[in-house]
């Protein structure tokens, strides 16, 4: 199911990076954009689904949409971690897989602005906006999508 | 390798600016925090305002991470087990990164 949810969220984030480059008027044809995502995030994405393991335990124990609790959750999710040597593990790994998610972002749009003959500092603001919409959007669907499944067990 | 550490700033302002946008009606609407919707689109525009000026976002980002990196390090002094690890690591990564932005001043 995870791999799944991981698939479709990179087909997602992909196309709403595509729409968003469009929008700032950078030709950008999906499938070379979606080939430039896949190729600079496929290293950094198995570990991040490795340290965001502890996050997606804990959200599946949610069962109210309260506001403030999942803001609280949401925190707690960010700060703690259980006790456990593959938690230890996941916790020297975690700021590391930021910075080298980071880093694959910076080198995605260095790629877009090279291959589509733009700006790099316009490429960064189409990238920002698809990399905040697109988070967001893939969010809410997997969310959603699983909050369907969960409700129909 | 300058100039991609100089992007990444830029990129990590842009969606900082992107992200306070989005979590300022959250914040407002399902929180209820009208000052700290206020604040986040303060802190927004802030952000949009260095993108247009590198030498100062280098400066404001450094302590930016500078304050963090100090947040997680008091964070590891007061806490146990995998959250101090967490904190510790947290810091470590910061000063890789203030380490690496420090370097690369435009």
């Amino acid at each position: 199911m995870i791999v799944v949810a991981a698939l479709v969220g990179l087909l997602l984030w992909a196309f709403v990076l595509h729409l968003s480059l469009r929008l700032h008027r950078i030709p950008s044809v999906f499938t070379q954009t979606f080939g430039a995502f896949a190729r600079t995030i496929a290293p950094v994405a198995p570990f991040a689904a490795f340290v965001a393991l502890p996050g997606i335990q804990r959200a599946q124990r949610i069962r109210t949409f309260d506001a403030h609790y999942l803001a609280r959750e949401a925190w707690a999710a960010a700060s703690t971690l259980p006790d456990g040597a593959l938690m230890t593990v996941i916790a020297v790994l975690h700021p590391f897989v930021v910075v080298a998610g980071i880093a694959a972002l910076t080198a995605f749009t260095a790629a877009v602005a090279r291959r589509y003959g733009a700006e790099e500092l316009h490429a960064a603001r189409a990238v920002a906006v698809g990399t905040v919409v697109g988070v967001a959007v893939v969010m809410g669907v997997i969310g959603a999508a699983a909050a369907v499944i969960y409700s129909l067990r | 390798m300058n100039s991609l550490v100089r992007l990444a700033v830029t990129l990590m302002l842009e969606i900082g600016f992107w992200t306070l946008l989005v979590l300022a009606p959250i914040a407002l609407l399902l929180l209820g925090h009208w000052l700290l919707a206020v604040g986040a689109v303060a802190a927004a525009f802030a952000a949009r305002a260095l993108g247009g000026r590198p030498r100062l976002a280098h400066v404001v980002v450094c302590l930016l991470m500078l304050a963090a990196a100090g947040y997680h390090v008091w964070n590891a002094s007061r806490t146990s087990g995998n959250t101090r690890v967490l904190s510790s690591s947290r810091a470590a990564a910061y000063a890789v990164l203030i380490a690496l932005v420090a370097r690369s001043r435009p």
